[in-house]
């Protein structure tokens, strides 16, 4: 998506002398920024929703007016929630790996762009 | 007659279609001496920003030669090609393109940041063209703040940074109204009076042709039969 979005500047840069290998890091290193970007937003929200669980349950008892754990049904009356650091590592971990995955292929295709095809249809 | 810049034989551009192949230029001969000025006039369609393109080395030819002082430019491997472009020569389209995100003298300095130029020399460098061409009370204004003539100014301001000895431009006052037109257009003729570079200049109009002093013409619009140079009786 955004490659097609950025098709004319990926000309102009080719055509200021921007060789396949710079438009490649370009896009590469955005996405990856985005990537990493989301990852940190993800963990923050997810170890905030985590540490204030009895809070997010009373809230949502509080709204629907329904007792999300009804102690007759199961034997606890709020989600046991613990945060373990070795997790939120690999998870961040794999996020990673699969952004950068997502990001080199269309970062490659960007870099092959035919800039006379991109200017040509402008 | 000074001394030769670009020269080009027997230049053909066809680009294959799902009903054929369209040819549209053939049998390109042209030669530019160094700081010479040279309009290419002809219809919509008929191939002039085909011809840039190829003289830019934007696309490659599917016959012919293309020279530049004295080397066969498509010979050249990929990244060579590039860096060829960046220091050799400068372009200037209809439309400004120039990069929303960044101010106008971030867009100027761009040649000279993919050159590998230091940041500070590009600065002071970018500084004096944008002063070159009054912008100076501009500089750290976004594109999008700028009116069509300053974006094309900057516009010229970025392809002549590194002081290329070939400025291409396509079309470079066609979305432009008649009085910021010729305002563009006396830019382009001082730059190439001052700093002594070559322009080839694709356009539509007359004016501007005439300003140059030297035109040809393509014609056989854009067809299966190719375009190819004539010698502008006009100029």
């Amino acid at each position: 998506m955004m490659i097609m979005e950025k098709s004319s500047d990926i000309a102009i840069l080719k055509a200021m002398g921007a060789d396949d290998s710079v438009i490649e890091r370009i896009f590469a290193i955005e996405g990856t920024l985005i990537g990493v970007a989301g990852i940190a937003l993800g963990i923050t929200a997810g170890v905030a929703v985590t540490h204030q669980l009895g809070w997010v349950q009373r809230q949502i008892e509080r709204i629907t007016g329904i007792d999300t754990l009804p102690a007759s049904v199961y034997q606890i009356s709020t989600l046991p929630a613990d945060v373990d650091p070795m997790q939120v590592v690999v998870i961040a971990g794999i996020a990673l790996i699969l952004s950068l995955g997502a990001t080199l292929l269309p970062s490659r295709r960007g870099a092959r762009l035919d800039p006379a095809e991109a200017l040509r249809y402008e | 007659m000074s001394s030769e810049l670009l020269r080009v034989e027997g230049l053909a551009k066809s680009f294959p279609t799902g009903e054929g192949t369209i040819e549209v230029l053939r049998g390109i001969d042209l030669r530019i001496g160094e700081g010479e000025r040279l309009a290419i006039l002809g219809e919509s369609g008929v191939g002039k920003s085909t011809l840039l393109h190829v003289l830019g080395t934007l696309d490659h030819p599917t016959a012919g030669r293309v020279w530049f002082r004295g080397e066969d430019v498509f010979e050249k491997p990929a990244p060579e090609l590039a860096r060829f472009r960046n220091a050799q020569l400068g372009f200037v389209f209809q439309f400004h393109h120039l990069l929303p995100e960044f101010d106008a003298i971030e867009n100027v300095m761009l040649p000279g940041l993919i050159g590998g130029l230091s940041f500070a020399q590009l600065r002071e460098r970018a500084a004096a063209i944008l002063h070159e061409v009054e912008l100076s009370h501009r500089m750290t204004h976004k594109v999008g703040k700028l009116s069509g003539g300053e974006r094309q100014r900057v516009a010229v301001a970025r392809a002549l940074l590194l002081d290329p000895p070939l400025l291409l431009a396509d079309e470079p006052t066609g979305n432009l109204d008649p009085r910021t037109a010729e305002t563009v257009e006396n830019l382009l003729l001082e730059m190439n009076r001052t700093r002594g570079t070559a322009l080839v200049v694709a356009t539509h109009s007359g004016r501007l042709a005439e300003k140059l002093g030297t035109a040809v013409t393509l014609v056989g619009a854009g067809s299966r039969t190719g375009a190819s140079l004539a010698v502008d009786p006009a100029a």
